[in-house]
């Protein structure tokens, strides 16, 4: 299930027992899963539509396309103080949004943001519609949690901790692609998420000799080099990492239990750029993330091409498990990998006759 | 008019043009209060050598409008929940607040004011909320302040339908108003466009923005960058739009203000501009926009109609109103002098709350308060276990305050 999905759910099932939050989006609700079921529209009345039925005092809210406003807006019914509001678009345009969201942050005003279509995940819209930077740009910004769940109940336990938040704003990193449900009565239960980052799967055969830790739909990537390398006798801990501001908030111990100061061969893998994952992997730490835009494909293609993969994590793994042993360079300066595998490239290199160009007279 | 106190206006420039105030009632009193407004936002720039003044000298009849005859609102409780919001989205003229929170007594003081933009003061260079008593909102980006007004607007009509639905217009205490001060760069920014759009089709009558057109911005006249019709175009966004026009013979842009000799045709109409405010209250099915025509920093001599272009220093210089259009002395009256003894002095911090037309409602114990869950603050899922499993129904009526205030769950 999408994470998006799960999240509609959770609002839905929200619905009746919090009267106070309320929200929608900027003309995707059906993308964004942001309409609480059967709960009437904000508008006008004589203003509603036949799908969007509603009155003066409606509860769904329909800012259009207007991101910019919409951010705003939020800011102004959560300055009023009795409401909740939420609302939701694609995460590449919390770029439109970004001024709005700073001044959330800066008014301590507790928005919650629902920014679906996370990552090339999305697929065939392409590098246009793509976050790559934005996780990172919007970690940047002080006093905003950046929760991206990595299945459905991390979902459920993001949104719960959300609400439990009343002085700041939060975003939810969602994706698009369906994700697996992890199997809880094998995993980690998912209450972790609270913590920012827990253990999801505990190395076997051993203390762990390396540490994957994964955001949103990435988890299931280290989940997979993780069976790689215990079938390889390598001890592998797994940690879903949804909310690093949370998780920066745990005491010492904790985060020491989580990423063991001892193991310093540790791999990080999330569909976005590496900035800010160095000062949790460590010298001897390899980065598994995207330096570059992406491309319109379906999801499989994109995740497979730009070398987002189970066997890049494990590959990373032992490449920081030797460098840990001073057997491999510490802290490369470019993260791995380091560029699109085959001649596919999106660097912007038009000026060259980009490799995507289909235009014969710039090759 | 009355002519209570006929010494507190004896000093003021015969050539500067009275303020046309009979309607609304301000006397001698209130004129010399709104000239002190200007000479302490001139004064407070040039003590601390930076910042802005023009627009805080310009709109002082305006803002000493809105906190003493327009909004609804109590200084001694500045979070009462039937407040007026009031939005200054040109954050930049952060002494148009600040100046207004100290006459109408919401704990600022003299010195708050002369610590303009410093380390820890009450005054940052922008209005900022949880720092200064009586700010509602952070301003300064511009259009920012315009657009969160907009989601103000919706949230209080959301609000009336979740907690006071059956009372009758104008008669709950969820009904406030929401009121803005918008500047010529409020209008260019997109996202007032957006937001502006939006309250339009949401119909968001509760909504008035103030639109300070004084055809100034940081490049000197705005004829270089902004020439549209913005009455035309908030027209098309569904807003009822009305103009008023203090400018006189100062025409449509800062060349032609600046050429003339600046006082006689100058003229501050607040009684128009009060029916303008009143009447949007009163309206039903639109927001409203004012666009009230200013010269910037009138009456400054020299600083009026110019853009702040060279430096603090200078600025501090050139925005120094003419001496001689105030009483003999500098120091300002004290707000409790300045009101004649007959009016009351809401400024004076009392517990009445202003309401327009002298409806003084006392909705504390006049009529039951909405119900409302008496746990519901917008964190009850913390506060409250059991809120995620069991709806929080809205309590019966009841008579106690209805407090916006935080506390411990009890559902």
């Amino acid at each position: 299930m999408a994470t998006r999905k799960a999240s509609g759910q959770v609002l839905t099932a929200l619905a009746p027992v919090m009267p106070e939050l309320w929200g929608g989006s900027a003309d995707l609700a059906g993308s964004n899963n942001t309409t609480m079921e059967g709960e009437p529209s904000f508008v006008p009345d004589g203003k509603a539509t036949e799908s969007f039925p509603g009155h003066r005092y409606g509860r769904t809210l329909h800012f259009g396309i207007r991101e910019h406003a919409m951010g705003m807006s939020l800011n102004g019914i959560a300055l009023e103080g009795l409401t909740r509001p939420y609302g939701g678009t694609f995460l590449i345009f919390s770029d439109y949004m970004r001024p709005a969201v700073r001044l959330a942050a800066l008014q301590q005003l507790p928005v919650v943001y629902v920014w679906t279509h996370d990552s090339i995940g999305l697929g065939e819209d392409g590098p246009t519609h793509q976050p790559v930077e934005h996780l990172a740009a919007l970690r940047a910004i002080p006093g905003l949690d950046v929760v991206r769940p990595a299945d459905a109940n991390e979902t459920a336990v993001a949104w719960r901790t959300i609400l439990e938040t009343v002085d700041h704003p939060s975003a939810l990193a969602l994706t698009r692609q369906n994700v697996p449900t992890l199997d809880r009565s094998v995993l980690a239960p998912a209450d972790g998420v609270a913590r920012g980052g827990y253990v999801l799967a505990e190395a076997e055969g051993g203390d762990p000799q390396v540490v994957l830790i994964g955001t949103g739909s990435e988890v299931q990537l280290a989940l997979g080099a993780r069976d790689q390398l215990q079938a390889d006798g390598v001890p592998t801990r797994v940690v879903s990492m949804p909310c690093r501001e949370w998780f920066d908030a745990q005491d010492q111990s904790y985060r020491d239990e989580v990423l063991p100061p001892a193991v310093r061969a540790r791999v990080s893998v999330e569909a976005g750029v590496a900035q800010g994952w160095r000062e949790l992997v460590g010298d001897a730490g390899r980065i598994v993330s995207l330096e570059h835009f992406g491309a319109s494909a379906d999801f499989e293609t994109l995740f497979r091409e730009f070398g987002l993969t189970a066997d890049a994590v494990a590959k990373s793994a032992r490449e920081s498990i030797e460098a840990a042993r001073g057997e491999a360079p510490s802290a490369p300066g470019t993260s791995d990998p380091q560029e699109p595998t085959d001649d596919e490239s999106t660097l912007g290199d038009a000026g060259e006759g980009g490799t995507r160009s289909t235009d014969e007279t710039q090759k | 008019m009355s002519q209570t106190a006929p010494t507190l206006t004896a000093g003021r420039d015969e050539s500067l043009t009275r303020p046309i105030a009979d309607e609304v009632g301000w006397t001698d009193a209130d004129v010399r209060a709104v000239d002190t407004v200007r000479v302490l936002a001139a004064d407070a720039v040039q003590h601390a050598g930076h910042g802005h003044p023009g627009t805080a000298m310009s709109l002082a009849p305006l803002a000493y409008l809105l906190y003493q005859d327009v909004m609804v609102h109590d200084p001694s409780d500045p979070h009462w929940l039937g407040r007026d919001r009031f939005v200054l989205s040109a954050g930049h003229s952060s002494l148009t607040q600040y100046i207004q929170l100290y006459l109408s007594g919401y704990g600022m003081e003299l010195d708050d004011i002369k610590a303009l933009r410093t380390w820890g003061s009450a005054t940052p260079g922008h209005p900022e909320v949880h720092h200064t008593t009586g700010v509602e909102i952070t301003t300064g980006p511009l259009g920012s302040g315009l657009a969160s007004a907009v989601g103000m607007a919706m949230a209080q009509r959301r609000q009336r339908g979740l907690l006071d639905p059956d009372a009758a217009p104008g008669e709950s205490p969820f009904d406030h108003h929401v009121w803005v001060v918008a500047s010529d760069g409020d209008l260019m920014e997109g996202v007032s466009s957006e937001a502006s759009s939006l309250a339009g089709h949401q119909e968001l009558s509760n909504l008035t923005v103030v639109y300070d057109q004084n055809f100034i911005s940081i490049e000197d006249d705005t004829d270089i960058s902004f020439s549209e019709d913005v009455a035309k175009r908030y027209e098309a966004y569904g807003w009822h739009v009305e103009t008023v026009d203090w400018r006189g013979r100062a025409g449509d842009s800062g060349d032609a203000a600046r050429a003339d000799d600046g006082t006689g045709p100058y003229t501050e109409d607040v009684d128009a501009l009060h029916a303008a405010l009143q009447a949007s209250r009163e309206r039903t099915d639109r927001p409203t926009l004012v666009i009230l025509r200013t010269v910037i920093a009138w009456p400054a001599p020299t600083a009026r109609d110019t853009a702040p272009r060279t430096g603090p220093r200078s600025a501090r210089t050139r925005s120094r109103p003419p001496r001689s259009c105030w009483a003999s002395t500098r120091r300002p009256p004290s707000p409790s002098r300045t009101r004649s003894s007959s009016t009351p002095a809401p400024w004076s911090g009392g517990a009445r709350r202003r309401t327009p037309g002298g409806r003084s409602a006392t909705w504390r114990g006049a009529r039951p308060t909405p119900r409302a869950p008496v746990c519901w603050t917008g964190c009850r899922p913390r506060s409250c276990p059991r809120a995620w499993t069991r709806p929080c129904p809205p309590s019966r009526p009841t008579r106690r305050a209805w407090r916006p205030a935080r506390r411990p769950a009890r559902c």
